[in-house]
């Protein structure tokens, strides 16, 4: 009677019963957060568990809150999906976090409203009033990235600048010192000899030209093209909301990543696995790869091998006088939302922990946007000294402002280079011109679309 | 009666709310997002950009140029199969059974993760060509890698309405001399039809709905030239990547609507919608 | 596959079987899975055996009504039900997790093909005999779609077992994680470099999976 329908369902039924039973005896009490009276923070970095644990300044807002500090961690993507629907579900709920970090290219997305009274409608808590009351400096730059209609919503939690990790062994072997060039034109010469000198080599070992690349670049979009960018402070959308596409820099810019991402370039496009880029440094596919902080640390972990036979090098530069030889690469920016529980709480459980904070520097700070990194073992780096060298870049980033349609922008850019490099060279600039205005004038559309909303 | 209708009020009402909701969004439109203290008023500006929305029909015809390829080899390929399977040993089925259902069972991202590291070139370091990075390629992947994932499912579902067949008469068949494939046309394919016709609208809708595979391959992303972006995943970027909740309601409606058209004349081509009695 | 195989150990094993967040995950996985699997492929076998031997008024707008459902795609309904999540004060429930899984579309209108296919004379016979729907939906049609519902209820299980978004959307605690949930955070903390351990990962993978697999074997056509 009960087997009518088959094996399965019985089968599956008692398996469903068991794991009920199971979880029934390890019923840990109460799991709606009403009753969670902890103080809830949210991020996607397992470093800032750890530095929150050993934090003295966590130790200080629970004490003067009485709430103890419980703090969540999960993958960006799973943050960003909960962030945003419980933010528009725009109502005070429980499952709110009482503070959250947030990816700066996931910040855009809140930006959204157009009407100079709409600070309410962003989702998150202003932060003027805290840090006008606050004698504390934060990275005007930074602090930009988190500016929306003149209100600051975020606070900037860390710097990332990007260097040049590079291979001497593999540029020497070519007669080439890479970090004499300081200049993109001279970069883009100096990896051409390179190319052209091991390109021989192999090709006279093997018979097959493995293609052996001097710059690894990441697959598909525009990165390359931003960070030029924004070493001479250029957003593609600026802080107004107006679309930069058509800018005479802007053209100069996809000029020079259409010539080095050309078959004829320096670039190599990593595979799209995660540690693709480390691996290709590895293999000697690419001579340097692009890092950004954070991809330096990784490196000693995914690449051990390489220890002893890198350097890193400053970015180089299109105009000596306007660019500073860095940029930044994403980030990560601290919010309390709109609706949290108590915004009290949070306001203070940002003031004690990065307006007033204690923790004595293992955190270092540039400008006092708190960078939060261990030191790298100078080893690694052939005894540079890092976290010098970054520090010093990190106080001279330029400001990118943060936008909802950055992506869109992104994306239209990254088709206009991709189509120039298959360009010759000779047809490269005229067309550029065209296909730039053509994408200018669409992207001006859309941001017209998504502000002009009535009738 | 009760019984009967139990089943289709409770899937109605689970069902109604969300749609509700989202057809509400994409006709409106008003200053702000979601969460602007202005009323909503209805307006069909949504739809009229969508017009002129170059990306929108890339997409479209990136997905539907995906779902007819597939669509094509998909049943076919699984009815080939399953008529095959019908000669393998018992002794053997449950562990053809097995490979067959775990190319499905593993799930869409696992098997973008593998597929990546297989096709990555960081891994076949010999070679300079990144099969990735072409444009002209991102269909054929696309295309091979769900033909993979689903054929062994739908070749299984085939076989188990293959099953219920009268095997009288595959005899009579034999017996009036039919060679295995007549068999198969004229015995097996008419009384396996309605199966068949499900799972071909079900594929077709599905592969209209890819997302996760392309997502995973090129890195969310929308590939070399756009070549990856599928209709959901623009629906994704402009809903969740740009918080634009209204807009993307309105692309899916869009789609939902295109899909729609494609349905309704394969049920009606089909005849699915009849009740078939022996 | 074999790759992972070949990466995965004893000692990576070890450590994954006596991780017991990885434990906790397992059983929840097993619980959501086997109850939504039960639940809708029974859901959905009462839909068709309702759409395929009751010509009742409207049931063409029903039947294209199913069809139509299919077409949406889950982000746009995401919004609209997560919103029904909160007002009803579920959120972070098992409950909620599973709902959306327990109404099967596309296994209403499988087991519809297959119920077609089931002689009308005996399903009139039983109704001749005094036998409610109920009894003739379970005793007379159902066993001759054994195979179909099998095939369903192995997929309902696999579906469930590796759905990632929306549990992941729904469910907060990390007691409530499912198995899907762990290995993506595995993952996720492998990609950033901070597990570097290749056969724990290798493992996690293999074992998150392996339930599914096993379930597979299940699924004869011989019952």
């Amino acid at each position: 009677m009960l087997f009518s329908a088959g094996k399965i369902l019985p089968i599956l039924l008692l398996l469903g019963v068991a794991a009920f039973v199971l979880l029934a005896s390890r019923l840990t009490g109460s799991s709606t957060l009403s009753q969670h009276p902890d103080f809830i923070v949210w991020t996607f970095s397992p470093d800032r568990v750890t530095t929150y644990r050993d934090s003295i300044d966590v130790a200080k807002f629970e004490s003067i809150t009485g709430r103890r500090v419980f703090v969540r961690l999960m993958s960006p993507a799973v943050l960003n999906l909960k962030l945003a629907s419980l933010i528009d579900l725009n109502q005070p709920t429980d499952a709110l976090p009482d503070a959250v970090e947030i990816e700066l290219s996931y910040l855009g997305r809140y930006f959204t409203a157009q009407e100079t009274d709409a600070r309410s409608a962003v989702g998150l808590l202003p932060l003027d009033d805290l840090l006008s009351s606050s004698d504390a400096t934060l990275s005007p730059a930074r602090l930009e990235n988190c500016r929306f209609l003149n209100s600051v919503f975020a606070l900037p939690l860390d710097v990332h600048p990007v260097t040049i990790t590079y291979r001497p062994d593999l540029f020497l072997a070519a007669g080439i010192d890479i970090e004499k060039a300081t200049t993109w034109t001279m970069f883009i010469a100096a990896c051409q000899a390179y190319q052209k000198s091991s390109d021989k080599k192999t090709a006279s070992t093997s018979g097959i030209r493995i293609g052996r690349r001097a710059l690894g670049v990441q697959p598909f979009n525009s990165e390359l093209a931003m960070m030029i960018l924004n070493q001479r402070g250029i957003s593609l959308i600026d802080s107004t909301g107006k679309s930069r596409l058509k800018d005479q820099h802007v053209l100069d810019v996809a000029s020079l990543c259409a010539r080095m991402i050309a078959s004829d370039g320096i670039t190599l496009a990593h595979g799209a696995a995660d540690d693709a880029w480390a691996s290709d440094l590895d293999s000697g596919k690419v001579a340097a790869i692009i890092t950004p902080d954070w991809r330096a640390q990784q490196l000693t972990r995914l690449a051990p091998k390489l220890a002893g036979k890198v350097r890193m090098m400053p970015l180089p530069v299109l105009d000596p006088l306007l660019d500073v030889p860095t940029s930044t690469w994403g980030g990560t920016v601290i919010a309390i939302p709109l609706h949290a529980r108590s915004t009290t709480d949070s306001l203070t459980f940002l003031r004690v922990l990065y307006l007033e904070s204690q923790q004595p520097s293992e955190l270092l700070s540039a400008n006092t946007a708190i960078w939060p990194k261990q030191p790298l073992a100078d080893a690694f780096f052939s005894g540079q000294d890092i976290c010098q060298l970054q520090t010093m870049l990190a106080a001279r980033v330029k400001p990118r402002a943060t936008s909802s349609n950055a992506v869109i922008a992104q994306s239209l850019l990254a088709d206009v280079i991709w189509r120039a490099s298959e360009l010759a060279e000779a047809d490269r600039g005229k067309w550029l011109i065209k296909a730039l205005t053509d994408a200018d004038a669409e992207l001006s559309r859309r941001i017209e679309f998504r502000q002009r909303r009535s009738h | 009666m009760l019984f009967v209708f139990l089943p289709v009020v409770l899937f109605g009402t689970v069902l109604v709310y969300p749609m509700l909701r989202g057809t509400f969004l994409a006709f409106s439109s008003a200053h702000g997002e979601s969460f602007s203290p202005n009323p909503d008023r209805l307006s069909l500006n949504n739809f009229r950009f969508l017009l002129s929305d170059r990306l929108f029909w890339l997409a479209a015809a990136n997905t539907f140029g995906f779902a007819l390829l597939v669509s094509l080899f998909q049943i076919p390929l699984a009815l080939i199969l399953a008529f095959m399977l019908r000669s393998i040993r018992s002794a053997v089925m449950p562990f053809v059974r097995i490979a067959l259902l775990s190319t499905h069972l593993v799930g869409g991202v696992f098997v973008g993760l593998m597929f990546l590291q297989i096709v990555s070139p960081s891994v076949r370091s010999a070679a300079s060509f990144d099969v990735l990075s072409d444009p002209r390629f991102t269909l054929l992947i696309l295309c091979t890698i769900t033909l993979w994932t689903t054929v062994g499912i739908t070749a299984l579902h085939l076989q188990s309405a293959m099953r219920s067949i009268d095997p009288a008469l595959y005899d009579s068949a034999r017996i009036d001399g039919a060679s295995g494939t007549r068999q198969f046309w004229h015995v097996t394919l008419p009384a396996v039809r309605g199966t068949a016709c499900v799972l071909w609208l079900a594929g077709i809708i599905a592969s209209a709905q890819l997302f996760e595979l392309p997502f995973v391959l090129y890195s969310q992303t929308a590939g070399p030239r756009g070549s990856a972006l599928t209709l959901v995943m623009y629906l994704f970027q402009t809903g969740f990547a740009s918080g634009d909740l209204r807009y993307a309601a309105a692309i899916a409606w869009v789609m939902m609507l295109l899909l729609l058209v494609v349905s309704v004349a394969f049920v009606r081509v089909s005849g699915l919608a009849r009740t078939q009695t022996n | 596959m074999l790759w992972l195989i070949g990466r995965a150990d004893i000692a990576g094993l070890k450590r994954v079987l006596l991780d017991s967040s990885w434990r906790d995950a397992i059983v929840n996985s097993i619980f959501l899975a086997s109850i939504q699997a039960v639940v809708s492929t029974l859901l959905a076998g009462m839909m068709g055996f309702a759409m395929a031997k009751h010509d009742f008024f409207g049931r063409k707008i029903v039947l294209m009504g199913l069809v139509f459902t299919m077409l949406v795609p889950a982000q746009l309904l995401m919004p609209g039900a997560f919103e029904m999540v909160m007002k009803t004060g579920l959120f972070d429930t098992r409950l909620a997790a599973i709902f959306p899984g327990l109404f099967s579309v596309f296994g209403s209108l499988l087991m519809m093909q297959a119920i077609a296919r089931v002689p009308d004379e005996t399903l009139h016979a039983a109704r001749l005999d005094g036998c409610n729907e109920l009894r003739v939906w379970w005793d007379i049609v159902m066993p001759q779609i054994i195979p179909t519902t099998t095939t369903l209820a192995v997929l309902s299980f696999a579906a469930a077992w590796n759905a990632l978004l929306w549990p992941s959307l729904i469910l907060a605690s990390e007691s409530k994680a499912t198995a899907a949930m762990w290995a993506a955070n595995v993952a996720f903390n492998a990609s950033s470099g901070e597990l570097s351990d290749t056969s724990f990962i290798a493992a996690a993978v293999l074992l998150t999976m392996s339930p599914v697999l096993l379930l597979g074997l299940l699924h004869t056509n011989d019952d």
